[in-house]
């Protein structure tokens, strides 16, 4: 509701244009209500704040209102719309049932199937502008779902690899008995003995017909002129009168009737007779070799329905007696749909024809459609005169052919057995120094050495040389050589690199890898890993290593990250600090879960930016012509895993236990989990398992099948959304056809319901067993409950989850600090400082502290590398721990700590308007109204050398700044003292243009007290304490409830605080407070 | 819905026949000289322009006009290319986020109860008209760096018609797989897919009417979410079953490496969307472009953010650099649909509509969105720089080419937040 006292404001100036009579641009002001109760009035007024702002209304050629009024009248304004926004953008006090967001469903499919998941695959949530648990801007699209379906199936598999043993198979085997190839034979010979008896009779009808009188003297002359050879007498046929043709007879004419009839009888016959007599063709086959024609390959055939996966081929062979070596090789291999064969092993045969040998072979089948494989002699496959020539050596020798060598029995193909072995734990550890050496080396011997060399051959003989073109080539080596070769010869030089390997910057040898299999740390050498590939599971990464004396101690931190992608990818993991030196070293060690495909490079380099590198380099060398000597050395790297053990994640139970068999049985189970206490119907249970009866009948095995409908349960409603109905499951029908806007009803919670809006409440997480289980309507139960809860690690999903939203971390990332001007203000230090609040919280939260010390505290929370930033002495080492700091102190309380100060910033200045308008809406709980949209930028300042408090004094040259900067600006210019990343200093620098100006803190908070600087600034924030308090209720409220705070919260805001006031704000009061309220029990 | 569920599955051959004859029978006809349908692309980026380099100057309106510097690459098409200077979504509030309602004009507090609310975008207003006849209704790109890209809110460019985000193809290999990659699995199998895919929907709704029962009526309305995303899947079924049998069109380009960043990405993605368009795979397009790993395919150390907020030094020359780059792809991806003719001896270019820009001008400026056109499809008029009243809503261009590109005006009377059509702008 918006003060009568500015109806005479909105009277003069604007309702002689937008009247009833006017309305001036469409636009009526004279009816309009001073209340904001509807979205369409909201937008009006709205409308009317921007036009005034903008200095729009009223137009440059009207009256303009005094400078006074019209501030006053655009403060209330715009305190108006906030409340409005607020109240409108509110279901009226009702929880939307709603889905886990992120972060929820990777910790939920986490406590269910013991694996991560990379939910960064769903679109984000929130955005909104409220909380990630706010149910009305959790939305559900058709992509969503399938991306449900997906990511649940990929949880599924990886939970199957880790936890399920792989049930028995269905046995799959066939034998093929080769005796039936003989058949073939046997029939080829009978083609060879018909062709041969109709050769027979034709020429026995040629020479009769010859042998007639009125032939008598031609067949006289045809016999003479070819030695009375027979076959020319034949081949004359068509002179002879009353000769039959050889088509007469089956043959197409006498060419294919000679070698049909005589010379492949002839020549091939005789061998054939051998094999098809051979007595032991009733029980196998010979292998022939390729010329013979007779059983040069034995075949056989993988049904096409078996899937893939590893076999096992057996077959029973012997070779004969008195067969030399060179003939008792066999070769296997597959066969493909045009003929040809490939051989993929080769088999010396020792069995004989009365104790034939049992050969196995290995087979893995693949999706491949060309099942087709085949044995054959070995010798003769490889060239066509080859083979002939075997043939007639042996023919000459015996009159028959070559020995039958070969015998086959039969051919066996089965499943092989799928008893996965169990998982072994595997320790790799690797000397760096082996590759280091080798990369070094063989870069400085090669490129720069070697490069150098041919280049000055070039430049003496203007020859080409190997990689050297041209002069510019010639001469950029030469300078190559000279500007990073000693660089290179010094690494190489140092004893230490005969033991170990240095990390340096910019290059040389600027990171030490370690790598699971199959990853490999370089091109340069290959690892010999114990496995080809590491199983995914829980792995320890380990280290030795030392930092060099005489280094700046800031240098002695090393950065371990993951790489997944190209030579430049690290994903910032873990940053340690180095207290062992080359001397002494220290092991550090990092648990990580190594999926699929997830990363399975881990990088190790000192802590920097890179992106400074070569300009460091470049400092050094100039000035020692070698770069930055190095601060870290590395002894040995090493892998261990997968682990079994304590982790928390071992204790999941499987989705299936060994040898089960039921599908319904085990979707219920899973569905009833994963349902957190709620009961899936029956109906429901039937079609899942449809499901999996279907895949089965698709040929697949119970353990892949059951997936189908498991992954479905994972993008069924009752997992994906968090229901909430109450006591009384249904209700009538009259209460559901109520759909008067009137207020909903406020039904209890049950039990199952209260118990995971608590769990997702303070653990991001569904409920454990305990939980479950506990009756929460029981005050001292509720309390203990809520205590095990928050000391769990689980709730540090609560701090930073919570923290990072309620006190928008998120602007810390919005800026890349310059590093050349923040040098110390790296990614880790980044990373350190917003741990430094999820620290200071958790830790108040678990040990009963007041959250009036986030305000001012004699007490930071510190790590090793945040104390040196902070020039804190004594703290060393990578824990979070409390330290007292000494007075004086600028640090204690979020006003001092890095993360904050580096929001108000853009990464080059410190932005005082940021971090007023931050101190004012998190801290004092009187939040300025977001900033007009296309309010214009200060350009005109832009690159004019003055101070910020001078360009800053334009906000308060027009009046509609004016209403919110001078609330904001005085509390920012407070804060000077601290540069753009959070350090403090005296004076303010431009590096840009070289100016300096001292800081000014002192100011007054508007309307109140004044203070001449920080530390006056602080203690008047730290008097605040209660705003502060109901500034973080109602941003719990709205965090724990999954809706924004209404203004029919304001009861509820009132009780805690004043429950919390009463025992000092501990934090952990503020929870209890609000968990045991009516509100939080009932929907 | 349940019964158009049972419908499909027990009539699914029935209904696939008189799609395919008339999916053969256009094929037949378009062999002989039959117009070439129309397209319509929208390329949008975040994080805005540099405001001083541009725009073209505002005192240089009409058919005459010289280039402003960050548009001179386009200088070959000054000709077919029109400049818009005025336009805004009057509801957008937040300046990172440069294209959640560029296409909508939405109010993201349209809806009580909710702090975020979008509505349709242009493209798919297009698309229920365009979609029909193609074997995708539409193609959302999409890039892999959303996140330094300053787009907001969205999972592409495209809101359905309910407001909802829709998916786009993260990369271009999995836009040229979607477009071009036949299935290697045979027909049978495929159908086999499609019936254990609506079995597994089956399954889920059955949960979700156990969900429902006892529900608030504001837990039905979330809850109603659900049911439609399961509705959207069963229609995009019916489709792909439509399309089981015809074979994908042979692609015109060779696959894309993949990890192409920044700018190698844009000018891949611009080669696939003629591609699609060249082999009638869709006529409705829409990519949002990668802004930050194509600062870093520059060379520029400048995070994008940081060069939204330029000053006179670095962030201004990689805003400025930016502007450039942005602009000499587009002129190769005009200079590609100039040279892609139709079979009637036109070419793509005729017959497709392309509106190019961001709902951010420059910082956090939210009026004068940035606005290029192009292309003969929706009868603007082409080679001309038009300063239209201030705050003029964007959704007004957006209208004016729907009608331009032949929807019914009495059908589609308006379009976001739009108050008419743009007449300056009907050739």
């Amino acid at each position: 509701m918006l003060d009568a006292r500015h109806r005479a404001f909105f009277k003069d100036n604007c309702l002689s244009c937008h009247n009833a009579a006017k309305q001036k641009g469409k636009v009526r002001l004279d009816d309009i209500a001073f209340t904001v109760d509807t979205v369409e009035r909201a937008d009006l007024w709205q409308k009317v704040l921007n036009s005034i702002n903008s200095g729009e209304m009223p137009p440059e050629d009207e009256p303009q209102p005094p400078a006074g009024s019209k501030t006053e009248f655009l403060d209330d304004l715009s305190r108006m719309l906030v409340a409005a926004r607020d109240q409108l953008g509110d279901s009226g006090g009702e929880i939307a049932m709603r889905r886990l967001n992120r972060r929820e469903y990777q910790n939920t499919i986490r406590d269910l199937l013991g694996v991560d998941i990379n939910a960064r695959e769903l679109p984000a949530d929130g955005g909104a502008g409220t909380f990630d648990t706010v149910g009305s801007s959790l939305f559900m699209s058709s992509d969503q779902f399938e991306q449900y379906l997906a990511l649940g199936g990929q949880a599924l598999d990886e939970h199957f690899a880790r936890y399920v043993e792989a049930p028995p198979a269905k046995p799959l085997k066939v034998r093929i008995e080769t005796e039936g190839t003989n058949q073939r034979i046997v029939k080829g010979l009978q083609e060879r003995t018909d062709a041969r008896e109709r050769y027979l009779k034709w020429t026995a009808a040629v020479e009769a017909a010859a042998a007639t009188p009125e032939n008598a003297l031609l067949a006289q002359q045809i016999r003479s002129g070819k030695k009375d050879d027979p076959k020319h007498l034949h081949s004359q046929w068509r002179r002879i009168k009353g000769s039959p043709s050889p088509t007469a007879f089956g043959f197409t004419d006498e060419i294919h009737a000679e070698q049909m009839g005589r010379r492949d009888w002839e020549h091939f016959v005789p061998h054939h007779r051998a094999y098809v007599e051979h007595p032991l063709t009733r029980t196998g086959s010979f292998l022939t070799i390729d010329d013979a024609y007779v059983n040069s390959r034995q075949l056989f055939q993988v049904p096409g329905d078996w899937p893939p996966g590893e076999y096992v081929i057996r077959v029973r062979v012997a070779v004969m007696d008195g067969i030399p070596r060179e003939r008792r090789f066999v070769e296997f291999g597959p066969q493909d749909p045009s003929g040809v064969c490939t051989v993929s092993s080769t088999h010396e045969i020792t069995g004989t024809a009365t104790q034939p040998q049992l050969l196995e072979i290995p087979l893995r089948l693949t999706d491949s459609k060309n099942r087709l494989f085949m044995f054959r002699e070995r010798g003769s496959h490889e060239s066509d005169a080859g083979a002939s020539h075997l043939f007639a050596e042996a023919r000459q020798r015996n009159g028959v052919g070559p020995e039958l060598a070969l015998w086959i029995d039969w051919i066996e193909v089965e499943r092989a057995g799928e008893a996965k072995p169990p998982v072994k734990s595997i320790k790799q550890r690797r000397e760096v120094e082996l590759h280091a050496n080798a990369m070094v080396g063989g870069t400085y011997n090669g490129y720069f050495k070697g490069g150098h060399e041919e280049a000055k051959k070039f430049l003496e003989t203007r020859q080409p040389q190997k990689g050297i073109a041209d002069e510019q080539e010639a001469k950029f080596r030469v300078r190559a050589f000279e500007e990073n070769g000693p660089s290179f010869e010094r690494y190489l030089n140092d004893p230490l690199t005969k033991t170990g390997a240095y990390l340096t910057i910019y290059n040389v040898h600027t990171e030490e890898l370690i790598t699971l299999p199959p990853d490999q740390p370089s091109g340069w050498l290959k690892t010999k890993h114990e496995v080809e590939e590491a199983e995914s599971g829980e792995y320890v990464l380990r280290f030795r290593i030392g930092a060099v004396q005489g280094t700046p101690k800031d240098r002695h931190f090393v950065e371990l990250g993951s790489r997944q992608g190209g030579p430049d990818d690290f994903t910032l993991m873990q940053t340690f600090q180095i207290g062992g030196t080359t001397g002494a070293p220290q092991i550090i060690e990092l648990p990580v879960s190594i999926s699929a495909d997830g990363p399975r490079t881990f990088v190790l380099r000192e802590k920097r930016d890179v992106k400074l590198d070569h300009e460091l380099y470049t400092v050094a060398r100039k000035e020692t012509k070698v770069g930055p000597p190095s601060a870290l050395w590395i002894d040995w790297v090493e892998w261990e895993g997968p682990l079994e053990g304590a982790d928390v994640r071992t204790r999941i139970p499987p989705v299936l236990s060994s040898g089960e068999a039921d599908p319904r049985a085990v979707l219920e189970r899973f569905a009833a989990r994963a349902f957190r206490g709620k009961t899936p119907s029956a109906a429901y249970l039937d079609k899942l398992t449809a499901l999996h009866d279907a895949r089965i009948a698709a040929g697949d095995s119970f353990d892949l099948a059951i997936r189908e409908p498991l992954s479905a349960i994972l993008a069924s409603p009752g997992f994906l959304y968090i229901q909430e109905i109450g006591v009384n499951q249904t209700k009538s029908q009259s209460e559901k056809e109520n759909i008067s806007p009137s207020p909903p009803l406020a039904f209890s919670l049950s039990k199952a319901e209260l118990s995971s809006r608590l769990s997702y409440f303070l653990w991001s997480a569904p409920p454990d067993a305990p939980l479950l289980a506990a009756d929460l309507t029981d005050p001292d139960i509720l309390s203990r409950e809520v205590d095990r809860m928050l000391s769990s690690p689980k709730a540090d999903e609560f701090v930073s989850g919570f923290v990072h939203q309620w006190l928008h971390l998120d602007r810390l990332d919005f800026f890349q600090f310059d590093t050349k001007q923040f040098r110390d203000f790296d990614e880790s230090t980044k990373a350190a400082a917003r741990r430094e609040v999820y620290e200071t919280f958790a830790h108040l939260l678990r040990n009963g502290g007041s959250l009036s010390r986030l305000l001012k505290s004699d007490e930071v929370h510190v790590n090793g590398l945040l104390a040196t930033y902070y020039g804190i002495e004594g703290v060393s080492g990578d824990g979070f721990r409390p330290v007292k700091v000494p007075a004086g102190s600028p640090r204690g309380g979020l006003l001092g700590m890095a993360a904050v100060l580096a929001m108000g910033s853009n990464g080059e200045r410190t932005s005082p308007v940021e971090r007023g308008a931050w101190v004012l809406r998190y801290l004092l709980h009187n939040p300025p109204p977001p900033a007009p949209p296309n309010v214009p930028q200060l350009d005109r300042l832009n690159g004019k050398p003055i101070s910020p408090r001078e360009r800053l004094a334009a906000h308060q040259e027009e009046p509609q700044c004016l209403q919110c900067h001078r609330k904001i600006d005085p509390i920012g210019f407070g804060l000077e003292n601290f540069n753009a990343a959070g350090k403090w200093r005296e004076v303010d620098y431009d590096p840009k243009t070289k100016k300096e100006w001292p800081i000014d803190p002192a100011g007054a908070i508007h309307n109140g007290l004044s203070f001449k600087d920080y530390f006056e600034l602080r203690d008047l924030v730290a008097a605040r304490e209660e705003d502060f308090a109901r500034g973080f209720t109602e941003a719990l409220i709205e965090y724990a409830l999954g809706r924004p705070y209404g203004f029919t919260d304001e009861a509820l805001a009132g009780g805690i605080v004043a429950r919390a006031k009463s025992r000092d704000y501990a934090i952990r009061e503020f929870v209890m407070a609000l968990v045991a309220s009516e509100v939080f029990g009932r929907k | 819905m349940k019964t158009r569920r049972h419908f499909l599955r027990s009539t699914g051959t029935l209904i696939a026949l008189p799609a395919l004859e008339s999916i053969g029978f256009r094929r037949f006809s378009q062999a002989g000289v039959v117009t070439p349908p129309k397209r319509l692309v929208f390329l949008g980026f975040g994080w805005g322009v540099t405001n001083e380099t541009w725009f073209p100057d505002v005192k240089q309106t009409g058919a005459t006009w010289n280039l402003p510097e960050g548009l001179a690459p386009l200088a070959r098409h000054q000709k077919d290319i029109t400049v818009v200077q005025g336009c805004s979504n009057k509801f957008a509030n937040e300046a990172h986020w440069g294209s959640t309602f560029w296409l909508t004009g939405a109010n993201r507090y349209s809806q009580p109860g909710q702090s975020f609310a979008n509505s349709i975008s242009a493209d798919q207003v297009a698309a229920a008209h365009f979609g029909r006849d193609t074997r995708y209704t539409s193609i959302q790109l999409n890039t892999p760096d959303v996140q330094n890209s300053g787009h907001g809110p969205g999972l592409s460019m495209a809101w359905d018609m309910r407001g909802k985000p829709m998916a786009g193809l993260e990369n271009p290999v999995a836009a040229f797989h979607r477009l071009f990659s036949n299935e290697t699995t045979s027909l049978e199998e495929r159908q086999a897919m499609l019936a254990q895919k609506r079995s597994v929907l089956d399954a889920v709704l059955e949960d979700a009417k156990r969900v429902q029962n006892g529900l608030t009526k504001t837990d039905t309305d979330k809850l109603d979410e659900y049911f439609q995303s399961i509705r959207d899947i069963e229609t995009r079924l019916g489709k792909d079953e439509q399309w089981l049998n015809v074979p994908k069109g042979k692609p015109p380009i060779p696959e894309p490496d993949p990890g192409l960043a920044g700018r190698e990405e844009i000018q891949v993605m611009y080669d696939l969307i003629v591609a699609a368009l060249q082999t009638d795979s869709t006529r409705v397009l829409t990519y949002r472009q990668p802004v930050g790993t194509l600062l870093q395919s520059l060379g520029t150390k400048v995070a994008p953010h940081d060069m939204s907020h330029y000053s006179p030094g670095d962030r201004m020359a990689a805003s400025q650099k930016r502007d450039a780059i942005q602009s000499e792809l587009l002129a190769g991806l005009i200079d590609k649909l100039k040279a892609a003719r139709e079979a009637d001896g036109t070419t793509l270019f005729d017959h497709i509509a392309l509106a190019y820009g961001s709902n951010i001008r420059t910082i956090h400026y939210l009026d004068n969105c940035p606005t290029l056109l192009t292309g003969g499809a929706a009868k603007l008029k082409l080679g001309h720089h038009l300063v239209l009243p201030k705050d003029t809503p964007l959704c007004n261009v957006w209208l004016t080419m729907l009608h331009g590109l032949g929807l019914d005006p009495k059908q589609v009377e308006r379009h976001g937040d739009s108050t008419g059509v743009v007449k300056e702008l009907q050739a």
